[in-house]
């Protein structure tokens, strides 16, 4: 409580990168950015607000589900909580109810910021919010009440799909409007991620829904391949392009410095609308799907580290040399975080989508850590910091308390590397003892000792065993690991419930009145 | 990049390629996939679902069993699915042509259920492991589902359909170990402590027998005397789904398949 401004990054608001050719002076600038912020106060803030709202749900029925993957009684006797319906409930709530609401959030602020327009149309963006909110709601107690229809990421009913559509679809009519009327002549490339996030997702969820999940339903397998193409693509051209364009803002905004290379940024833009759709056939190698589709879908997951890699660099020589702004800026050091685990998430999952590799650890938890390390240490991360900067500029109040940051900046690193540790070495033991090993390890480190154990247990690794380690002895030895994953959980609990306080304690009132940022106080800078 | 149209048109070619490939191209070549008859059958492979089984479909969906079981049987080097003996054959798309949507899953956090009628037909069996996992699988970590049950007083006549639970909880009073034994040679089989007492296989009529063994404080059978637990609507369409998962029968080789004619 002791210091009321923690909005520590620098001014570097004068460097914003779509007006760094603009010849206007800096005073006309920093009133056009206030306009901008004080239109986006209503249709933003709602869409913060329920973002973080949807966050906490979603976090408390993950740790619900994962309490029960180690204690099954728990909660038992409740159809609406079994493990079955709560699962679903936490993955669909985060990405519908938070990842995508919170993105869709910080794209609309980023994309009026970009082409200089204040907020058009913000009656249509907050009726969006509201079906979206609405759409959400539905669709977990459809899921809740056993309407689910078990297909991932397509859980909620229709009722819900069709509101969540219909709001999207505002969103993206409100984002190339708002694109066509744009005042700056540069189109950077946080724009280009959002116009095809906008664009992409509507084909890809209309797709899906009449393919799989419709009267209209093709026969088969095929609905695999389209559920696939799908589940990757959530992850791949909407949430990965809304993650970018909230780094490519974010980043040379806080230090105060351009972009590394435009030239690089179109290359990871591209190659990332070239491969990413191709990749998600890799969630079926080893299926009763036809070969050079899942060889199709490895060779473009493969490819993916030439956008990766050029965004890694891009990012990288971009911030390096500021990063002792890490220390002051909050704002940075979430969007830092999430732009390394970006490029960690993405190799891990090249690599995991490679036949040999994906042999032990299909069907594992592994699975599982690659997928909180994508949408929790790169997305998540990104979007906290975006939060950080966005809020106190709609609200003009600044934040309660540093303290308070810092608790939900290291719940939410030191529980996201517990659970990507736990999971990653508990999925290993599964895969490996599923497919390849001779005896369970832990027998082997009792018998032999850590090293020499586990050396044996390398050693011991057939492409495949004629008496493979019993299913229940690989459940039992993973236990532990699924209680690391609570109390990780319980972590990113703690973290989320430090955010709510901050973000609805600002909403609504509470907090200091923003002057100016930390090390420019006495500017009355937007 | 500053050109809105011709961002729009590589969004939209980038894009439509993959459309094409991933989700087009195996729609049409799949397509020609067709459930075949085997010599002298009557009935095809795979059978198409009944009504009861289709509305067991739905429970298995609702209940998200997908969730921690898959239905697939992988082939090639992934070999090790065959060796469990979850199947005998790679999986093919012929197996999945009746399903509506197909239940690939993603996570084997049990076993796979693509063949588990034909692994575990008994019907009581997959009553007694939906309502109590662990009795037949000590440390499983799978979820009760004893919502599907209702646990009734016994009326003039017991219900037909009633599970048989051939298990009693065991109560000792000292040397558990050896009293443990006894037991087990007087023919119950123990499965897990909980709460203090063994719960173990043994018919519960005889249970008097179990009882005069000097150490044991009480025997009480799995569900009280004058009780009785009987399977929801639900719970029986979904054994019946279960039940139907068998695909065990010969398929045509997959180099039938995959071209467009």
């Amino acid at each position: 409580m002791s210091t009321p401004t923690v909005e520590a990054e620098r001014a570097g608001d004068m460097l914003d990168p779509a007006s760094m050719r603009a010849s206007q002076d800096q005073e006309q600038l920093v009133s056009e950015r206030q306009q901008i912020d004080a239109s986006c106060r209503a249709p933003v803030t709602l869409f913060i607000g329920s973002a973080v709202g949807w966050l906490m749900v979603g976090t408390l029925f993950g740790l619900l589900a994962s309490i029960k993957l180690h204690s099954p009684e728990f909660l038992a006797e409740w159809s609406w909580l079994t493990f079955g319906r709560v699962r679903p409930a936490h993955l669909t709530v985060v990405i519908f109810g938070w990842a995508a609401l919170i993105g869709l959030g910080v794209s609309i602020w980023t994309m009026c910021r970009l082409c200089r327009t204040p907020l058009i149309f913000p009656q249509m963006l907050v009726i969006a919010g509201i079906l979206w909110d609405i759409g959400v709601a539905a669709g977990l107690y459809g899921i809740l009440s056993g309407q689910s229809n078990s297909i991932e990421y397509l859980e909620f009913p229709h009722y819900a799909t069709f509101l969540l559509f219909a709001a999207f679809a505002l969103c993206a009519i409100w984002g190339i409007t708002t694109f066509t009327r744009r005042k700056a002549g540069h189109v950077y490339v946080s724009i280009w991620y959002i116009f095809g996030a906008f664009f992409w997702f509507p084909w890809i969820y209309s797709t899906v829904q009449i393919l799989e999940n419709s009267p209209w339903a093709v026969q088969g397998v095929p609905q695999e391949t389209v559920h696939w193409w799908f589940g990757h693509n959530v992850l791949g051209v909407l949430l990965t392009p809304m993650g970018l364009a909230a780094i490519y803002y974010l980043l040379p905004k806080v230090i105060g410095r351009p972009v590394h290379s435009y030239y690089l940024s179109i290359l990871g833009f591209w190659s990332l609308a070239l491969f990413y759709n191709w990749a998600g056939g890799h969630h079926l190698v080893g299926g009763p799907v036809p070969a050079w589709l899942i060889t199709l879908s490895i060779v473009a997951s493969v490819m993916m580290f030439i956008p990766v890699i050029s965004t890694a660099i891009n990012h990288h020589l971009t911030a390096y040399q500021h990063l002792d702004m890490l220390r002051k800026s909050p704002v940075l050091r979430f969007v830092v975080f999430g732009a390394v685990s970006y490029t960690l998430v993405s190799f891990q999952g090249s690599m995991m989508s490679v036949r040999v590799l994906n042999e032990p650890f299909h069907f594992t938890h592994h699975t599982i850590a690659h997928a909180h390390l994508g949408l929790y240490a790169f997305y998540t991360m990104v979007m906290f910091g975006a939060i950080y900067y966005i809020l106190p500029r709609l609200t003009g109040r600044e934040f309660l308390s540093r303290r308070l940051i810092n608790v939900q900046f290291w719940a939410a690193a030191l529980g996201i590397t517990l659970m990507f540790l736990a999971l990653t070495v508990g999925g290993a033991v599964q895969g490996f003892e599923w497919n390849h090993a001779a005896e369970p390890v832990g027998k082997l480190i009792d018998d032999y000792g850590f090293l020499e154990g586990l050396k044996r247990w390398f050693a011991g690794m057939q492409d495949a065993q004629e008496n493979p380690v019993p299913f229940m002895t690989v459940v039992r030895e993973i236990i532990p690991y699924m209680w690391a994953r609570s109390v990780s959980g319980t972590m990113l609990f703690i973290s989320h419930i430090a955010l709510f306080i901050l973000v609805f304690w600002n909403i609504f009132g509470g907090g200091v009145k923003r002057t100016g940022t930390l090390l420019f106080p006495q500017r009355s800078d937007a | 990049m500053n050109y809105g149209p011709l961002l729009f048109l590589g969004v939209f070619l980038t894009f439509a390629g993959a459309w094409i490939g991933m989700v087009y191209m195996p729609t049409i070549t799949l397509n020609q996939v067709q459930a075949t008859v085997q010599e002298g059958a009557t009935v095809s492979n795979p059978r198409p679902y009944n009504g009861q089984e289709q509305l067991g479909r739905i429970v298995y969906q609702r209940e998200g069993c997908v969730y921690c079981h898959t239905q697939q049987i992988r082939g090639g080097k992934f070999n090790n699915d065959q060796l469990r003996g979850w199947g005998s054959r790679r999986s093919h798309p012929q197996d999945y042509i009746y399903d509506y949507p197909v239940l690939l899953g993603t996570m084997r956090t049990g076993p796979d259920l693509i063949n588990i009628g034909a692994r575990q037909p008994n019907q009581n069996w997959q009553h007694t492991h939906l309502y109590d996992p662990q009795l037949i699988t000590p440390g499983s970590v799978m979820a009760p589902f004893r919502f599907l049950y209702t646990k009734k007083k016994i009326g003039s006549v017991p219900s037909p359909d009633a599970l048989v639970f051939n298990y009693v909880f065991v109560t000792i009073e000292q040397d558990e170990q050896k009293v443990l034994e006894e037991l087990t040679n007087a023919g119950f089989v123990p499965v897990e402590k909980r709460d203090g007492k063994w719960v173990g296989q043994f018919d519960p009529a005889d249970r008097e027998t179990l009882a005069q063994i000097p150490g044991v404080k009480a025997v009480e059978p799995y569900v009280e005397d004058g009780y009785e637990i009987v399977p929801t609507e639900d719970a029986k369409n979904l054994v019946a789904y279960l039940l139907s998962l068998d695909r065990t029968y010969d398929v045509p080789p997959a180099e039938n398949y995959g071209r467009i004619k």
